[in-house]
């Protein structure tokens, strides 16, 4: 639920509840002072009924035009006021029922105690009540309907800052070492989110770029003793008379070093990568890239006993010429690679499309962990698992989608592009 | 030939050093940047292997400097990055090769070869060694005067052999030599041992000797008689 809508919510809901209490109230209100208005007019009316018996010492003739209807009936009770009260009665004109407060006491004059009746029509102050009621209702509804508008537009206005540094962190991408600008604004809440983002964004920034600076020192800084023990290697090997044992520990050695400089060359290229070292870009021409590649790999698919078809269309895709001979390579190399004796590779390259399907294990790779980094189908296999994180992040960055199935037997990788 | 080596690791220039004076080069050794300049300076190498990192300056700005004065030393360019930024800017500063750390020697040395021959115009196109000749120009070769035909691999294969003479060369050199960097299956020894097979062969046929021997399973080396 957004802010505005929630906000909103409780804002109406808030207003219709007081609108109806105020209403209420109101009505309430104005009927009780209004019916003590007509109180007191019966009031004065019966006080000058009794100045007029004490002048005259009869009862005042009763005048038909008055809105005040009297009515004087002989009784023998001893004088009293009788509490006000609403009643009901018919209309000797309109001949409809009518309400009344009436006013009723005794009145002792010459000629006896009478009970007279006071009575005003309240259908005025009924009408008056009403009115004033309507305009309240009117006029909340105006309000209401105002601070809705004014809420959506202010709310909207006072938030943008919110709006803008959101739109800001969303483009952010971590290692691209681009840190999001957040506008200035002179709210103190959002000011200090926006310094605590920038912060936060910041020093997440500079950790990402002291590791990755530190993958790559440790990677070069691991090449020149690669290089010492290779060629002492090289040296111990020259020597006479070496036995069986030590030749074939030697052997394990050259084999470790072999994987220790290929994982070393393949986390410098991957933060080559990520740093964007490879920017410029070419026209490339695919189908002679592929031609070549497999005219490279043949020789070892032939002495693997592993077979291999091609259908090949003309292609070009604009991107860093580096970028795909890598790509094609960790791609074509793995088909042969994770394959076994007798198996086939197929390879089809059309304008936007190259799919390159092997034969290989019997089940279907984990496509959530493929392309992670150090991700081995076998832990204890000769490969780093790197090789497909580093064609992942060639297609991230040369904005190729690349997805993997796996069906009739086959590992299909498919890159596609625009 | 007079070889510079700029290297500021001392195992691995001591290195350099022996394996290249056993191959027939006069070298000497500067181990910062000053040194490197003050050697180039004062004296005049046919080539010099200069390391990208090291300590006073780089690599690259050394090449820079001598190589408005020398432009007739040649220069192999070492580095532990393997980055195309250095091997373009090094190629653009006049060097003539790029190597990447971790190598082996004999790679450098065929390096070498390679460029001394191609800096020397009218260069010896001609090696002869035992009863082969090898023709670089138009990439043929003889066995006792009766001419060897070679796959372009098993050619590549003889050179590095030859090129390295005497010395155990071990499969990981041979196979990162013809294959580069790229073909790392762990099968790519058994294409190291077929091509040999064939180089070995081929030449047997034609010549009383065999010539490669097999070291410790683990790499060849060209005997010379």
């Amino acid at each position: 639920m957004k802010l505005f809508t929630r906000y909103n919510r409780i804002n109406l809901s808030m207003m219709v509840a007081l609108f109806l209490i105020s209403g209420v109230t109101y009505y309430f209100l104005i009927n009780y002072i209004l019916i003590h208005e007509l109180d007191e007019a019966l009031e004065d009316y019966r006080a000058r009924i009794e100045s007029y018996v004490r002048g005259h010492g009869e009862l005042p003739p009763v005048s038909v035009a008055d809105e005040t209807r009297v009515s004087y009936r002989p009784t023998s009770q001893a004088p009293k006021v009788l509490p006000p009260e609403n009643v009901t009665m018919r209309d000797t004109i309109e001949n409809e029922l009518h309400k009344y407060r009436q006013q009723r006491y005794i009145q002792k004059a010459r000629t006896g105690s009478y009970l007279v009746t006071l009575s005003k029509p309240i259908e005025g102050t009924k009408m008056l009540t009403r009115t004033v009621v309507i305009i309240t209702v009117v006029m909340l509804l105006v309000v209401i309907v105002a601070s809705l508008i004014v809420n959506q537009l202010v709310l909207r206005r006072l938030w943008q800052p919110f709006y803008n540094a959101l739109a800001q962190v969303k483009t952010f991408k971590l290692g691209n070492n681009r840190l999001p600008a957040f506008a200035q604004t002179d709210i103190e809440e959002f000011s200090y989110m926006n310094t605590l983002l920038a912060e936060t964004v910041g020093s997440a920034e500079a950790e990402y770029q002291l590791l990755k600076e530190f993958t790559e020192n440790a990677s070069h800084e691991i090449q020149t003793p690669l290089a010492i023990i290779r060629s002492k290697l090289d040296l111990v090997i020259q020597e006479e008379g070496l036995s069986d044992r030590q030749a074939e520990a030697l052997k394990s050695v050259y084999s470790g070093i072999k994987r220790l400089t290929k994982l070393n060359q393949s986390l410098l290229l991957l933060t080559k990568i990520e740093n964007r070292q490879f920017s410029q870009t070419s026209r490339v021409d695919l189908l002679e890239k592929v031609s070549e590649k497999l005219g490279q790999f043949q020789e070892f698919w032939q002495n693997n006993d592993i077979s291999w078809s091609q259908e090949l269309n003309p292609a070009w895709i604009d991107a860093n010429p580096e970028l795909i001979e890598i790509l094609l390579t960790n791609l074509i190399s793995n088909a042969g690679r994770h394959n076994r004796p007798g198996g086939s590779i197929h390879i089809r390259l059309t304008a936007n499309e190259l799919r390159v399907s092997n034969s290989g294990s019997d089940t279907a790779l984990d496509t959530s962990r493929l392309f992670r980094r150090f991700y081995k189908e076998v832990q204890n296999s000769q490969h780093n698992g790197l090789g497909l994180s580093i064609v992942k992040q060639i297609c991230d960055q040369l904005l190729i989608r690349i997805s993997y199935q796996y069906s009739g037997g086959l590992h299909q990788f498919t890159l596609s592009w625009d | 030939m007079k070889l510079l080596l700029v290297e500021d690791e001392p195992l691995l220039l001591e290195e350099m050093e022996s394996y290249l004076t056993e191959q027939g080069y006069r070298c000497e050794r500067a181990t910062t940047f000053f040194e490197g300049q003050e050697k180039l300076h004062l004296y005049h190498y046919d080539l010099v292997v200069l390391d990208i990192t090291i300590p006073g300056g780089s690599g690259l700005g050394l090449l820079q400097q001598f190589k408005l004065d020398h432009k007739n030393t040649g220069v192999l360019i070492v580095s532990a990055k393997n980055s195309l930024d250095d091997k373009v800017s090094g190629l653009q500063l006049g060097a003539d090769d790029y190597i990447t750390k971790p190598f082996h020697m004999e790679e450098l040395n065929a390096r070498i070869f390679a460029l001394l021959r191609r800096r020397s115009f009218n260069g010896e196109n001609q090696i002869r060694i035992d009863d082969l000749s090898i023709n670089m120009a138009h990439k043929s070769v003889t066995v006792a005067g009766q001419p060897l035909t070679l796959t372009k691999k098993e050619y590549e294969l003889l050179l590095y052999f030859v090129i390295n003479k005497n010395r155990v060369v071990s499969r990981q050199s041979i196979a990162e030599h013809l294959w580069g960097d790229h073909y790392d299956m762990a099968d790519n020894y058994d294409a190291v041992y077929v091509h040999t097979m064939n180089l070995r062969k081929k030449i047997a046929a034609l010549s009383s000797t065999d010539y490669v021997k097999t070291v410790h399973g683990m790499g060849y080396k060209w005997s010379s008689q």
